[in-house]
């Protein structure tokens, strides 16, 4: 293990590490635009110069190895003055419009020019024009007079998506970003090449122009739409004028984690930000009268449900209550669903969801199949001692043809969100159908009332996904509406019928199970 | 010309074909060497001839080889590089053209001493003849059991591809050329890993010039001693030196390594044109910076060229008669090299392309009196930079030149061939970068 100093701090690190990696660890940042930590480095756009003992040249911080006993300089003028030269070259034929561009404020040009360079510009010949506002695919535009030639997004297609998507075509200071020539850019994780292009070339042309990133807020959570979990970040508003009296959340980035999704997420799961503040979200809780759903308090919505699961249970007994949890609720709603239906209530008629879509799409770099969240955290819980479980497809048959008389569905229904046009599972029945969930669906004309719940972003809980991680995350956002987390629901329904339940049980800490990745 | 050594066989009918070769003593290297020595002698006497690399670094070729890790269980590439393409320089072609198998047969005796069992040639696209006396040569080879399984019985086996550049002289660059065969856009890689560690698909590689390896038979043939014998003290052997510009007769001549310049302008290049005095000399292709009158009593080898500012290079000597225009020359040579950057580095891909743009301001006399020291200062932060070694190529001619000749890059009027009168640019004080 080498041992090496870095502006006279030492650290010992695993050989093989280029200076760049071991430098991030000491919290020293070497500036750098073509390096990034989950792509293979490329050396290329000479930023990232450092000056190392007994090494007359200054060297490319991302691909020289440590050796021990190396001692490297990051603040010395030569450094300096490198740094300098390589922000004026890039900088000589850049349209500097940050005004307008949509990075700024997060583009790694801006910042170093504000950083290590502010000269005043000798550049006295004509800049060069290129494309402007060019549709790459869907979803991204470039803007060719911001790039700067990193091949970052080269890279990660390569590299990561798998798939060559884009290439860097002609030569010289005529060398210019493109896909293939008659190729639309398509892929399932596109959006990634917007988060890593240090500067304004490639923008998502769902987040441009709506939103200055300063004044968004961040908040930290775990992607919902599949069993992978990939860590995200929500970026939000808490008041817009667009929505005045509300928050509004404008994209989810993907949040570094070498153990779940490095520093990646797909498109999915991305533009899923969109389902938080969607028309469909259920914002108050609603009760069939005559007809029709209409919004209700949540005092009166209670009531009424607890009133209707006392009717039945004691008409029926627990055989006539069906419960039916989709894997999309988090390990906290199960413990507390397994509580009050289960363990208090007596209820056995409960299911964890409709099985996966064995059609569904699948891919070696994180898209899982499952697009539940948590299936694994259902299942590492047990509502229901093994065996005992009711399949779904049973449950729902029992509802639809009147063995069962009422039933109540947590959560929604995971293919929801990706197939909005799939049909529910939830047929029509005679009895009494009560769903706590986010998002209005096909089943909630049979409903006689519904409960808005929080989506994950906007409470805490835990997620386990499906290589069995335990991820617990905060709520990153309250929640849309009157919508409430699913557990608060959950205590509000016991208290109502009476039922004596023990939130702080709810709670999965370290004796719960020791995290295996904290987010 | 004096200690004909690489000519020997030039101008003779039919020099290129393998009955001509044979008949002046051709692959009789090939036959001692493969019948008694082992590889690591080959590498030995390499080394004791002061055989330095032909292409422009000068860097001894014996020691090149020794980098090859003899333990690696991949294979071993032998790649020749004949992308000649350095302005000012001709001398791979007319090997090619002229005797291409004493470049097979020293490809071949190189590849044995470095364990390789495939080579590839690659050859500047352009160069169709030389590619076609190339191709006809290794087929001659394969039919007279020079090459493929077995050669003459010695259990060694060889084969080698020809593979065609593009157009593009970045290619000429080692790791460039390697992915260029590779099937890639010809990027230089990133050092290290060196390409005798981890060069084409991956695997341990030497880049050899044509003419380096053309050496080689004559080395084996006659003992490394004797090569180096002909050249100075580091530096073994004789040189092929392609003289051009304003010469009475331009062209290929072989002279020993170390000849004063001026006697090769003078006695071997018949002179300047028109008796005219000699302005500036650069001595060995378009990236090496230029020499002023004043600095011409030189001798001609990497080291003294080298402690001069200057290199050897490829040995390509372009001469600048008095007259000549210090401005469009240089402007000449950093289109080029502008046009021939690979866009992958920054410094190279703006700083290229941000002087050939001064230099042209300069020419339609809207210079301004900062010029010269920015056009310096950008060749400054461009060289030692930059991926590969074309930034230090682009930026040793603007040093060199703008140093030297500065009135003529300067807007004030009374130079020789310098703007004269030039219109002040009015932007003299900039805008915020």
């Amino acid at each position: 293990m080498p041992t090496i100093e870095i502006d006279g701090k030492i650290i010992t690190v695993e050989s093989g590490l280029n200076v760049i990696q071991a430098a991030d660890r000491l919290g020293i940042h070497i500036p750098r635009f073509c390096y990034h930590p989950g792509l293979s480095a490329a050396g290329s756009c000479r930023m990232c110069m450092v000056e190392i003992e007994k090494i007359p040249k200054l060297q490319t911080a991302c691909t020289t190895p440590v050796h021990d006993g190396m001692v490297v300089r990051t603040d010395t003028e030569a450094v300096q003055d490198a740094r300098r030269s390589i922000l004026e070259y890039l900088l000589i034929n850049h349209p500097i419009d940050c005004p307008i561009c949509d990075k700024s404020g997060e583009c790694l040009l801006q910042d170093y020019y504000t950083d290590y360079a502010r000269y005043t510009s000798r550049f006295l010949e004509t800049r060069w024009r290129k494309r402007k506002v060019f549709i790459l695919g869907p979803t991204i535009v470039m803007d060719e007079e911001r790039c700067v030639l990193c091949s970052r997004c080269v890279r990660f297609f390569e590299e990561v998506s798998g798939v060559r998507r884009l290439g860097i075509f002609q030569r010289g200071a005529e060398a210019y970003l493109s896909t293939y020539p008659g190729e639309v850019l398509q892929d399932r994780y596109c959006g990634n090449i917007v988060d890593i292009c240090p500067v304004g070339a490639l923008t998502d042309r769902d987040f441009r122009f709506n939103q200055r990133v300063w004044m968004l807020k961040q908040g930290h959570s775990v992607c919902p739409y599949c069993a992978r979990g990939c860590n995200i970040i929500v970026d939000f508003n808490e008041k817009s004028d667009i929505q005045v009296n509300d928050r509004r959340v404008y994209r989810f980035r993907p949040r570094p984690n070498p153990m779940v999704n490095r520093y990646w997420m797909c498109d999915v799961g991305r533009y899923g930000y969109k389902h938080l503040d969607a028309a469909e979200r259920i914002r108050e809780p609603l009760l069939r009268e005559g007809k029709r759903l209409t919004p209700v308090g949540w005092d009166r919505v209670i009531k009424r449900a607890a009133l209707r699961i006392r009717e039945t249970l004691a008409s029926t007994g627990p055989k006539g209550v069906g419960v039916l949890v989709h894997p999309t609720v988090s390990c906290e709603t199960t413990l507390a669903v397994r509580e009050l239906f289960v363990e208090q209530l007596k209820i056995r008629n409960v299911s964890t969801g409709f099985p996966v879509d064995p059609a569904g799409f699948e891919d070696e770099v994180l898209i899982r199949r499952d697009s539940a969240p948590n299936r694994r955290g259902l299942e590492m819980i047990g509502l229901v001692p093994k065996g005992e479980e009711v399949p779904a497809e049973k449950l729902a048959a029992d509802w639809a043809e009147g063995r069962i008389q009422l039933l109540y569905v947590l959560g929604d229904d995971p293919v929801r969100f990706q197939h909005p046009e799939a049909p529910s599972p939830i047929r029509a029945g005679e009895g009494i159908l009560i769903l706590q969930k986010t998002t209005a669906g096909p089943e909630d004309e049979h409903a006689r009332m519904v409960l808005p719940a929080a989506m994950p972003a906007e409470e805490d809980g835990t997620f386990v996904n499906f290589e069995g991680r335990v991820q617990h995350f905060d709520a990153a956002l309250a929640p849309l509406g009157e919508a409430l987390p699913a557990c608060e629901i959950l205590q509000r329904l016991g208290e109502a019928l009476k039922v004596e339940i023990h939130p702080e049980c709810w709670r999965l800490g370290q004796e719960t199970w020791a995290p295996s990745s904290s987010s | 010309m004096e200690k004909v050594v690489l000519t020997r066989n030039f101008g003779k009918p039919d020099s290129h074909t393998l009955a001509v070769y044979e008949a002046g003593g051709g692959y009789q290297s090939l036959r001692k060497v493969l019948a008694s020595w082992t590889p690591q002698q080959v590498v030995e006497e390499v080394k004791a001839s002061n055989l330095r690399g032909r292409g422009g670094a000068g860097f001894p070729t014996g020691i090149k080889w020794g980098f090859v890790p003899k333990d690696s269980p991949k294979p071993k590439y032998l790649c020749v590089n004949a992308d000649e393409g350095e302005p000012g320089t001709f001398k791979d072609r007319h090997i090619m053209e002229q005797d291409p198998h004493m470049m097979l047969e020293g490809t071949i005796l190189s590849a044995y001493a470095i364990g390789s069992q495939t080579a590839y040639i690659y050859i500047r696209g352009e160069f169709v003849l030389a590619g076609a006396r190339t191709e006809a040569a290794i087929a001659e080879a394969y039919a007279k059991g020079y090459l493929g399984e077995n050669i003459l019985d010695s259990g060694y086996s060889l084969d080698i591809h020809v593979h065609y550049g593009a157009g593009s002289y970045i290619c000429g660059e080692e790791t460039a050329l390697i992915e260029s065969i590779e099937g890639k856009k010809g990027w230089p890689r990133v050092k290290p890993p060196f390409p005798a560690v981890e060069g084409l698909f991956g695997c341990p590689t030497v880049v050899n010039n044509v003419e380096t390896l053309a050496n080689v038979p004559l080395i084996l043939e006659k003992g490394g001693a004797w090569f180096a014998g002909l050249g100075t003290e580091k530096s073994g052997g004789t040189k092929l030196f392609t003289i051009s510009g304003h010469v009475n007769r331009p062209g290929l001549y072989e002279l020993p390594m170390g000849i004063p310049l001026l006697e090769m302008i003078e006695k071997h290049a018949g002179g300047v044109t028109g008796g005219r005095k000699i302005k500036g000399v650069i001595p060995g292709g378009a990236s090496c910076p230029v020499l002023a009158a004043h600095e011409l009593d030189i001798k001609m080898d990497f080291d003294t060229l080298m402690a001069a500012g200057s290199m050897l290079g490829s040995g390509g000597v372009i001469v600048l008669a008095e007259g000549t225009s210090m401005l469009a020359t240089l402007l000449n040579l950093e289109r080029f090299f502008a046009h021939e950057s690979c866009g992958q580095c920054t410094p190279c891909r703006e700083g290229t392309r941000w002087i050939v743009q001064i230099l042209e301001r300069i020419e339609r006399g809207e210079g301004t009196a900062g010029d010269p020291d920015t056009l310096i200062d950008i060749a400054e932060h461009m060289a030692g930079r930059t991926v590969c070694p074309l930034g230090e190529a682009a930026a040793g001619p603007v040093k060199s030149f703008v140093s030297k000749f500065r009135d003529e890059f300067l807007p004030s009027p009374g130079s020789e061939t310098g703007p004269a009168g030039a219109a002040r640019h009015a932007r003299a004080g900039g805008q915020e970068g």
